[in-house]
Parts: structure tokens; C-alpha cells; sequence
């Protein structure tokens, strides 16, 4: 212990010897970490805040697909999946995108029947729509359209403009899934989407057990050719599955850290110069085993991957959850005109740090491990003369 | 103990103390996150999963119900336009879903 | 008894293609107590010799007895430990770290047992006030100069009280009267017990009467 304390205590003094080169090194290693930590939290938040409430879907989603493309669904298909085993209700549900003109944009028209009291507690001001050309919509769009509870919505729509009166607005804590919302009566979102009485864009059915998802699975898709049904199982995964897939903007963001923690890395390979060479030929002269040399270059990789990574990744997440990301969060939106500011609960918990912390300082270390220990197996005196 | 080792330790005490800041407050706001109820009444009503990442492309927009092949309809091998397009891609699992019919 | 013997010492460097010779067969003994002076020009294999008969090279060929240890085949970490325990080496180039203070410098050796004992710490600076260095020990090393390090270098090398002091060009940094000073001194560590062996192509060291034996070395052999 005594004999570790003392390696340590070299070790810091040889960092501070090299004080300019041992802050580039950890700076650069801050900001390495930073713009991958960045690029991490932000996905892995997105990831869990799809997951946190996959719970409240529909155990299955019914679409019909025709020539590849999803097409509307007969209603009085959702009768005969109601006489299936274990179907607990089934609800064809009618929602889809609307081109929004003036701004440029989709927005998400969703009809339902809910209207019960208890679910206004879903919008930041006014209620649920109950009746005829009510709409709830989503802060952002309120915003962009200028309108507030109590205004009425124009809707461009064959040439006419249907007025809604907006009877309430979501936001606050759910912006991130309502800012592009027009929540209305089905009757009121079939004509706005111009989908005819009897369809429906999609069936949701609840089963009364998950386990038999994929039984009831088989079983429509045999009563429904062309039929294509998500499984909330499967919904779970799908943002764990879309990232992996691409993740274009990850490597992206990747390229430079990875070109930066190179170049790092052959700085720490490479790099062990004349001075620090010749250094370990005189600690190996002066009775130093290569143990000791060793030791002594771990600790300095150690101290300053630790801090230089723990930096990183509190300016990662500074950056992220503090100040919105900037930048990243802006090339995520991507075009979009309506855009919820980034507000995402943290993934990141102290296992995540940590492994965070490992897959940093671990390699950092062994590079800088390896020039040392050749020139502290070579005899003393050459490593001090220089010779290879 | 030396005056290196003593300023050792408070670096790497800040650095702990940083990390562990973070961590409280990822805590803290998870915490939060879960307490708001709005949120999780808002799914409650509208019953789809996605976030409003885009309002300029539709698959985007709900890439868990989005049909497989959606990204590339109209161009099949075409580069996505839209440049979230390279963050969220289609859905393979969902995908694979729809594949097997 | 011998502090040191070397028998049939051969050490080879390959140096691109062509293959060195530094040292071709040595037969060597050294007696406890002696202060031995080991004369040749540059280039001679002085340097190389010094350090296999201090555990530092391991030799091509040939055998190498410490006190009556033989280090030929020992692992690296069995030789650094009999080096730290029982030789002190200074070396032709000072190698001081020029960025660290003199006293940090002195108690370098120390570190891979623990770091300095107070007793140890008092030693090094009695060390350095007796080689005239008391007023520098807080100053860089690289700010020393010539004289100065070389003396450092010999506290140093003292400073885990070897039995067996080895120098490489002890004066090739000092003037007459500076490399007179150095002879008192290590004499005065001769008459305390210490086996001390001087590498040097200084005539004045080697023609010392003080000096107990001196030895000449030509194209890695010694002459008789």
C-alpha cells in the first residue's frame, strides 16, 4: 500500500511535470468523450422514454397493407376479431397525418371516443374534445398558429376551411409526443382525414393475456390476408432496433471522436518520447523494477482518463439535459417546422456511468501501458541512450 | 500523505463529486418524469407510442406503425432527405413482422 | 571476501546488421572495500562492462556474482531488487530528471519501497550538504550545474547506503581542482566499506595514488 502511494505520488508528479501536455491529453479526452457521451445519452433517453410507456398501447395493432402500403381497414373486421379467444375489446381507431400548408409541416390527427373527465389531466390547459368540431391540439402547433383555448382552428379542406373551436391544449411534460397533435371526435377526424364511415386506419386490440399475442397473431393474419399486426412485444423494441439499424447520425457524430481518440492513442502509442524514454531508463538504473515503472505509468493513465472522462461525461450531459443539445438535437428534428424542445428524462444510471467511464479509461490505460513497458524491458542503459 | 497526493485526492474528488452531481440529477429527473402524470394520460388517450421528432417526414413521425420499406416508397436506395432520417430508421423488428406474412 | 566477480563476460549489441562486440570475455574479481578505477577510451566497452557487473545488462555470455549472488540469470525484478539493495550507479550522461528537484531526484531509489522514511529523507540531505548541494536541494535539477549534478547523481546513488558504488565518467564534468574534490570524496566512502569501481579515460583519476587498483580497457577486453 505504502509502496502503491509512493508510485501514485510519482505518478502526479510526473503529470505535473508535463503539465501542458498531460491538460491537452485530458482536454482532448474530455471532449471526446463529450461528443460521444452526447450522442449516447441522447439516444439511449429517447430509447427509454419510447419504452416508459409502451405499457399503455394496445397489445396489438391490426393494419392492412395493399401493394405494400398501409391502407384502411374495414370496421367490421374488428367484429370478428371480437370473437376470438382471449380478444378483450377491439377499437378501430381512426388517425393519420394531415399536411399542414401555412406551415409546412405534418401534423398527427388523432380521433377517439375518450372524452372521461379523469384524462383532461393529459392537457396543460381546457379539456378533451366531446363534441362535433372540437379539437385538443399540441402547444407547439397552438403556438405556431397563433391560437389559444377558446380560439377556433382553421383547417384548409377541399377548397373550403373547416373552423374548430380548440377546446384545450397538451403540453408541459408530454410536448415531446403532443407538439404536433390535433386530437379530435372520430366522426370529426374521419372528415378531416376523408376517411369514409366503416374504415378505420387501424384495429387496436387488448388482449386479456399478452401471452397469447402471438397466437391471436397468427390467427388474424390468417382470417386477414394482407394483414399486418404489431405486437406491443415487438413495439418495445423498436427503438432499440431503429438506432441499431442506422444510426447514420451516430456515426456521424462518431467519426471525428473516434479520428480525435485515435489520434490520442497513437500520441500515447507513439509518442513516449526521448525525455520519457530516457526517464525510464534511469528509474530502471536507479533499482526501479519494470513493475515499478509500470505501475507508476497505469496510475498516470489512470488519474488522467478518470478525470478527463468524468468531465466528458458531465459535459455530455450538461450539454444534453441542461442546455437541449444544441445542434444535435436540431439535426434530430431535421426539417421539421414544429419542433418540442428536448425534454427527456436521463437514462443514465450509475452502471451506465460507470461503463461509460471503463470503456474509456481501460483502453486510454493500455495504450499508454504498452510503449512504456517496451522501453522498460529493454536493458536500462539503451533505453536511456535511445536505442530500439 | 503528500501535498500531491492531497491534491490528487481533491481532483479526483471533484470528479466523483461531478459524476455523482450528474447521476442525483438524472435521478431527480427520472423521478420527476414519472410523477408527471399528464404524459402517461396523454398516451392513455391517443394510444400511439412515438415522439414528435419530425413534422417534415410522415414515417418519421410514428416509426413503429410505419409500413416496412416506408423510407424508401417513393425512391426505393434514395438518401433520406430528411436528415433525422439517419437517426430513425424503419422499424426492423416491426418489420420483420410484416415481412413473415 | 569479492564484492564482485565476473567470469568469461561477453555482451553483444546488434547494431543494424553488423553485430558489437562491447565486451569480449572480462575475468574480473573486485574486492569489498577497494576503490577501483577502469581506464580506456571511448568506446573501449567501459560503460557496458560497468553495467553487467552492476545487474543492469544482462550479458550475451558469461556469469556475474554480487556478493556472492550470481545475477546472470536472474528474472528483471530479482535484479532490479539486489540493485537497489546493494549498488549505487552514476551515470556518464547525469541522468538527473531535469525537471525535478534536486532532493526528489535524490530519493527516486526510494520510491518503489514506499516512498522516503524520515530517516531516509535525513539521510539523502545529509547526503547532499556533505557533497556541498545543502542550499540546492529545492532547486531543479536542470538548473544545476555540471559539478553540481554530478554530485547529486553520487548522492543519489548513496542514498540506499549500497555496498557497491559504480561511476561512469565520475570527471568528465569537472575541472582539476572539482576532480580532486571527487577523489577525496570517494575515497572517504572507500575508507567507510564502500566497494566503488570508476569508469573513466581521465589519466588523473587512474593515476591517483589513493586508487587501489586500476585496470585498462581496450576493444571490450582487458589489457594486463
Amino acid at each position: 500500500m505504502r509502496r502503491q502511494l509512493a508510485l501514485l505520488d510519482y505518478a502526479v508528479g510526473a503529470l505535473g511535470r508535463r503539465a501542458g501536455k498531460s491538460a491537452a491529453l485530458g482536454a482532448g479526452l474530455a471532449f471526446v468523450v463529450a461528443l460521444f457521451g452526447a450522442a449516447l445519452l441522447l439516444t439511449d433517453a429517447i430509447r427509454a422514454e419510447h419504452e416508459r410507456l409502451v405499457e399503455e398501447m394496445p397489445d396489438l395493432t391490426v393494419q392492412r397493407l395493399v401493394a405494400g402500403r398501409p391502407a384502411l381497414i374495414a370496421e367490421s373486421f374488428a367484429d370478428e376479431l371480437r370473437g376470438l379467444p382471449a380478444v378483450r375489446a377491439v377499437e378501430p381507431r381512426v388517425w393519420g397525418y394531415y399536411f399542414f400548408a401555412a406551415l409546412e409541416a405534418n401534423v398527427t390527427i388523432v380521433g377517439t371516443e375518450r372524452a372521461d373527465p379523469a384524462l383532461d389531466a393529459a392537457l396543460a390547459h381546457g379539456r378533451l374534445p366531446r363534441e362535433g368540431a372540437e379539437v385538443a391540439i399540441g402547444e407547439d402547433l397552438a403556438d405556431h398558429l397563433g391560437l389559444r383555448v377558446g380560439d377556433a382552428m382553421g383547417i384548409p379542406l377541399d377548397g373550403d376551411i373547416v373552423f374548430s373551436p380548440v377546446v384545450g391544449t397538451f403540453g408541459g411534460g408530454s410536448a415531446i409526443r403532443s407538439a404536433d397533435l390535433v386530437v379530435a371526435r372520430p366522426a370529426h377526424a374521419r372528415r378531416l382525414l376523408d376517411v369514409e364511415e366503416g374504415w378505420a386506419t387501424d384495429l387496436a386490440v387488448d388482449l386479456t393475456t399478452e401471452d397469447e399475442a402471438r397466437v391471436i397473431t397468427r390467427r388474424i393474419t390468417e382470417r386477414l390476408p394482407g394483414a399486418r399486426v404489431l405486437e406491443r412485444r415487438l413495439l418495445r423494441r423498436t427503438y432499440e432496433l431503429t438506432f441499431d439499424a442506422r444510426g447514420g447520425l451516430l456515426a456521424f457524430l462518431l467519426v471525428p471522436a473516434l479520428a480525435a481518440f485515435l489520434l490520442l492513442a497513437w500520441e500515447r502509442l507513439s509518442g513516449l518520447g526521448d525525455a520519457e524514454r530516457r526517464e525510464i531508463g534511469i528509474l530502471k538504473a536507479i533499482g526501479w523494477a519494470t513493475a515499478d515503472v509500470l505501475a507508476a505509468r497505469v496510475y498516470e493513465s489512470l488519474v488522467l482518463s478518470l478525470t478527463g472522462a468524468a468531465v466528458g461525461i458531465a459535459l455530455a450531459y450538461a450539454y444534453v439535459f441542461w442546455l437541449g443539445a444544441p445542434g444535435l438535437w436540431g439535426a434530430l428534428l431535421g426539417w421539421s417546422n414544429l419542433r418540442p424542445a428536448l425534454d427527456l428524462a436521463p437514462a443514465l444510471d450509475p452502471l451506465q456511468a460507470l461503463s461509460l467511464l471503463g470503456a474509456v479509461v481501460v483502453p486510454f490505460v493500455a495504450v499508454g501501458v504498452v510503449p512504456a513497458w517496451r522501453a522498460a524491458t529493454l536493458d536500462p542503459d539503451r533505453a536511456m541512450r535511445g536505442a530500439e | 500523505m503528500t501535498g500531491r497526493l492531497r491534491a490528487l485526492a481533491i481532483v479526483l474528488g471533484l470528479a466523483a463529486l461531478l459524476i455523482a452531481t450528474v447521476l442525483a440529477d438524472a435521478a431527480r429527473r427520472r423521478a420527476a418524469r414519472d410523477a408527471e402524470a399528464s404524459h402517461r394520460l396523454l398516451v392513455r388517450v391517443i394510444r400511439l407510442p412515438d415522439l414528435a421528432l419530425s413534422s417534415s417526414s410522415r414515417w418519421l413521425r410514428h416509426p413503429s406503425q410505419a409500413e416496412p420499406g416506408a423510407a424508401l416508397a417513393d425512391l426505393p436506395a434514395g438518401l433520406d432527405v430528411d436528415p433525422a432520417g439517419a437517426l430513425i430508421g424503419p422499424p426492423r423488428a416491426v418489420l420483420e413482422a410484416g415481412r413473415s406474412r | 571476501m569479492s564484492a564482485i566477480v565476473a567470469a568469461g563476460l561477453v555482451k553483444r549489441y546488434a547494431d543494424g546488421a553488423r553485430r558489437v562486440e562491447a565486451v569480449a570475455g572480462v575475468d574480473l574479481e573486485i574486492a569489498a572495500g577497494t576503490l577501483v578505477v577502469l581506464e580506456g577510451p571511448s568506446g573501449s566497452g567501459k560503460t557496458t562492462l560497468l553495467g553487467l557487473l552492476g545487474a543492469m545488462i544482462a550479458p550475451t555470455a558469461g556469469s556475474v556474482a554480487i556478493l556472492g549472488e550470481d545475477v546472470t540469470h536472474l528474472r528483471d525484478h530479482h535484479r532490479a531488487a539486489l540493485r537497489r539493495a546493494h549498488v549505487g550507479f552514476v551515470f556518464q550522461d547525469l541522468s538527473l530528471i531535469g525537471a525535478m528537484r534536486v532532493l526528489e531526484n535524490v530519493l527516486l531509489p526510494l520510491v518503489p519501497r514506499g516512498g522516503a522514511r524520515p530517516d531516509e529523507r535525513a539521510r539523502a540531505i545529509a547526503l547532499l550538504e556533505r557533497f556541498g548541494l545543502g542550499g540546492e536541494r529545492d532547486a531543479r535539477a536542470s538548473r544545476l550545474s555540471g559539478g553540481q549534478r554530478q554530485r547529486a547523481a553520487i548522492a543519489r546513488a548513496l542514498v540506499t547506503a549500497p555496498e557497491i558504488l559504480l561511476l561512469d565518467e565520475p570527471t568528465a564534468h569537472l575541472d582539476g581542482a572539482n576532480a580532486g574534490g571527487l577523489v577525496d570524496a570517494l575515497c572517504a566512502l572507500r575508507d567507510e566499506g564502500t566497494t566503488i569501481v570508476a569508469a573513466t579515460h581521465d589519466a588523473r583519476l587512474a593515476r591517483d595514488a589513493r586508487v587501489d587498483r586500476a585496470l585498462t580497457m581496450r576493444d571490450g577486453a582487458l589489457v594486463p
